[in-house]
């Protein structure tokens, strides 16, 4: 009866810890999102423009010497980012773009002395610090305006951003290869250094990694300059790249992966025949293996996984410093996990499977000690893609209103269908392991295995058909794992939620005693400004102001104007035009908002024919 | 044995199952099946006839409504062809408007419907609106988008404010204007918002709330004119309910 009760008792336990773990995990979540809503200001992992000279639109008398363009954030840019059109969209000679002073959130281009009268468009397209590229266009007019001709187009070759993507799920899978397979054949399964089947998976993997390495590096120059595949070799455009982040970066990927490789292929290669104990030359062998080349590859891991934190999105926005350990670790705990799995599967479990009966090859030790490695890999992942999944989003909103949001929960989906299949691998290992067996044995058998003479034989003696059902189960894992480093190689390449998700603004502010005085305005007095602003994004924008009474009832006055007063004070006030709907509604149909940030909407409410209130409408644009 | 066979035979049939249950799920993913959305009755490009399953009819506005066709007669107050597409109601009675800027647009190359008028059976003694829509549908999609194109330019010359001095007492006085874009069910067009309030010594309780909604999609043109009388004070909310409305009306159009 007590026995009976243990395991079912452990379970319970076990069941309680983990919901305990969900909930820990939940609730961090949310105190981390309140806590990011109470006490921290928006960041946002993009540049994007603060102010230009000339002034969007701006009609000058004669000329500009240069186009100065400052952005929120240090931003990269070769030759080809600025260019200056005409009215018919012809592209006109202008000088080497550069930084205003050294300043690297700043570009500047001097433009040709003898510009004609008309109008003329400044197409710009700089790669922000996470390596996307934003890109714009202003115009300005010299003497009179004229109507434009043609429509600046800026968006790159649509092969280019889907080439890029494919070079990063390459190095995704390459990296999870190299690193995780590679570990799996040298240090969880004794006989994995002499399988080939298993060193061409790594190898492989080395391969892949480089491959799609070499692809990211030779688009980001066409991506950044807006042209097509037909660039990847252009020299300039690829001198432009290195001197980025992301190139140098890649550059150095790279470099690591080929001492990775050196790394691996001395790890297993076969060990010299012992030519006598104690000689210097088996001494240093030994040192080397046991000590020197775990710590290179120790070392070679950790690096290579910065090479993808220090330029992508873990770099910008809120809590980088915590941010760019937090998605090194979650990249490392996948690639061991997801390279292992893949090794584990190709090498152990298939052959095992084919080899029936006779079963060449055992499960043990390899399945038992990638299942604790496993184990040890989905902890960090939950722990730090909590924390990322938080940091990318910061809404609940965000996650089913915006792209990211939307390719996250299918990533989550992905991954608890993998952690469910995981978890009955889990408990096959468990039921069937040495440990497990000479546990229950001890418990329950002790006279009978006694009686019999023999130890339990562990997971190879599992049935047959349990371990076909595993193997289909780390199958799938596989397919699944997969997927994740497919959707994981999109989501990098799509702007944050927390940046793109743009909930509309709906708010409410009383009216000024100031408004209380006499005339068609009196129904002002105790009543409130409602205001609601959407897409509340910087762009065009359209905001409904409604005046209501003390009774709820619209009012209507003789006027409303409106500016819009940016945060940064060193930008000037911006006029809103707004024009009245019904009697007590005004509307601002084109709303213009230059860049995301925290705006003043600025109402001057016109009560009677002598006096004006001003009321202040707080919000954040995205 | 029995008892091992009875086992098998519950395996398989349960695998069967959970097999057909997975197929069938696969086959409702895949076939996008979802409860509560309306079923599409008609598919681009579209006919006179279909093209009429996405108009607003008398059992989509409730109870006590009725629909008759327009042939020019009840709109004798602000006339334009009953063909016609509008793009500035209300603007040809106005003597103070100095942009040249015509009411309606007739298609050129397009079928028209004629217009369609549902609303309460007694005027004032409803609350429900009074809807005035049509359609004309195009041999080809590049008609009706160069039509789309010549309606969303006119419309956009409409002016934000316009006065009207002379003429009946229903039509005197102020009206502003707005446009927003809309999207819906894969139609895109715009949603023109008129409010007309009357001079204070003619009418100081109520204004016209009219929204006019142009969308194109294919080779089909529809706009709905959705009109309410609401009091001072009260909130304008045409936009909102013609949206609403012609959610249904399009997803019938697929």
């Amino acid at each position: 009866m007590t026995r009976g009760m243990r395991p079912a008792g452990h379970r319970r336990v076990r069941l309680i810890a983990r919901l305990a773990v969900v909930a820990f995990l939940v609730a961090g979540g949310l105190v981390a999102d309140l806590v990011s809503v109470v006490a921290t200001h928006p960041a946002y992992a993009h540049a994007y423009l603060l102010e230009t000279s000339p002034v969007d639109g701006e009609v000058l008398a004669s000329p500009p010497a240069e186009v100065r363009l400052r952005f929120n954030e240090a931003v990269s840019f070769n030759q080809r980012s600025i260019q200056l059109l005409d009215v018919t969209a012809k592209k006109l000679a202008i000088g080497t773009p550069g930084h205003v002073d050294g300043k690297a959130n700043t570009a500047r281009v001097s433009l040709p002395t003898d510009l004609a009268e008309g109008t003329y468009v400044l197409a710009w397209r700089v790669t922000s610090a996470d390596s996307h590229v934003v890109s714009g266009a202003l115009s300005f007019s010299v003497g009179h305006p004229s109507a434009l001709a043609a429509p600046v187009e800026q968006d790159a070759d649509p092969a280019v951003p889907v080439v890029d993507a494919v070079g990063r799920g390459l190095a995704f899978l390459g990296v999870a290869l190299a690193l995780g397979g590679a570990l799996f054949l040298a240090v969880l399964w004794p006989a994995g250094r002499d399988d080939r089947r298993g060193r061409r998976i790594v190898w492989s993997g080395f391969a892949a990694l480089t491959a799609g390495t070499v692809v990211v590096l030779l688009v980001q120059g066409p991506y950044a300059a807006g042209t097509s595949l037909t660039g990847v070799f252009d020299p300039e455009l690829l001198g432009a790249t290195l001197s980025t982040r992301l190139g140098q970066a890649l550059l150095v990927r790279l470099v690591i992966v080929l001492a990775l490789g050196v790394a691996f292929g001395v790890a297993v290669r076969p060990s010299p025949p012992p030519a006598g104990a104690g000689t210097a030359h088996a001494g240093a062998a030994g040192v080397t293996r046991r000590v020197v080349l775990p710590a290179v590859a120790a070392a070679g891991a950790v690096a290579v996984t910065l090479t993808w934190t220090l330029a992508d999105h873990a770099q910008t926005g809120v809590q980088t410093w915590l941010a760019v350990p937090a998605t090194s670790l979650h990249l490392l705990a996948m690639a061991l996990w997801l390279g292992g799995l893949i090794v584990l599967a190709a090498c152990v479990l298939i052959p095992e499977g084919r080899r029936e009966p006779t079963r060449a090859v055992s499960l043990e030790p390899a399945l038992p000690r990638f299942s604790q490695l496993a184990q040890i890999c989905f902890a960090v992942i939950a722990v730090t893609g909590v924390y990322l999944s938080w940091r990318q989003v910061g809404t609940w909103g965000a996650l089913g209103g915006t792209d990211f949001g939307r390719l996250l929960l299918g990533k989550l989906a992905a991954v608890l269908a993998v952690v469910g299949l995981a978890a009955g691998a889990r408990r096959f290992v468990r039921r069937h392991s040495r440990e497990h067996s000479r546990e229950h044995s001890r418990e329950h058998g002790r006279e009978h295995g006694r009686e019999h003479g023999r130890e339990p034989l562990g997971l190879d003696a599992a049935p047959s058909a349990a371990v076909r059902r595993l193997r289909r189960s780390v199958m799938a894992e596989v397919v699944l794992g997969i997927s994740v480093v497919s959707i994981t190689a999109v989501l990098v390449d799509t702007a944050p939620a927390r940046i793109s998700y743009a909930p509309p603004v709906h708010t409410k502010v009383p009216v000024p005693a100031a408004a209380d005085g006499a005339g068609p305005a009196t129904g002002l007095r105790g009543g409130s400004v409602e205001v609601k602003i959407e897409p509340a994004r910087s762009g065009g924008n359209v905001a409904d102001i409604y005046l209501t009474g003390r009774d709820g009832s619209l009012v209507a006055v003789p006027e409303v104007s409106g500016e819009l007063e940016s945060g940064d004070r060193s930008v000037p006030a911006f006029p809103v035009k707004i024009s009245a709907a019904e009697p007590g509604h005004y509307v601002a149909n084109s709303m213009s908002i230059p860049f995301p940030g925290a705006w003043v909407l600025r109402l001057d409410i016109r009560v009677s024919d002598f006096d004006e209130t001003p009321v202040r409408v707080p919000f954040t644009a995205r | 044995m029995r008892g091992v066979d009875r086992k098998a035979s519950r395996r398989r049939v349960t695998r069967r199952v959970s097999g057909t249950a997975a197929g069938l799920l696969a086959l409702g993913v895949l076939t996008g099946c979802s409860g509560g959305a309306p079923q599409a009755l008609t598919k681009p490009p579209y006919t006179l006839d279909s093209i009429r399953s996405g108009l607003v009819s008398p059992g989509d506005l409730g109870e006590g409504a009725t629909e008759f066709k327009d042939n020019g007669h009840a709109s004798h107050v602000v006339y334009t062809p009953p063909n016609s597409i509008p793009t500035c109601p209300y603007v040809q009675r106005s003597e103070n408007v100095e942009v040249d800027v015509r009411p309606a647009v007739e298609p050129v190359g397009g079928m028209p419907t004629g217009r369609f008028i549902v609303g309460p059976q007694l005027a004032g003694t409803s609350s429900l609106p009074v809807v005035t829509q049509g359609a004309a549908v195009f041999t080809s999609s590049s008609l009706a988008d160069n039509t789309m194109d010549t309606v969303v330019a006119e419309s956009a010359k409409c002016p934000e404010t316009f006065g009207v001095l002379g003429g009946p007492p229903t039509v005197v006085g102020d009206y502003t204007v707005g446009s927003r874009q809309i999207e819906m069910e894969g139609w895109k067009g715009f949603a023109q918002h008129l409010v007309h309030t009357s001079p204070p010594e003619v009418n100081p309780d109520t204004y016209d709330d009219l929204v006019t909604v142009v969308v194109h999609k294919a080779n089909a043109i529809i706009y709905v004119g959705y009109a309410q009388i609401k009091a001072v004070g009260q909130r304008a909310d045409s936009d909102e309910k013609v949206k609403a409305l012609m959610k249904t009306t399009l997803a019938r159009l697929g």
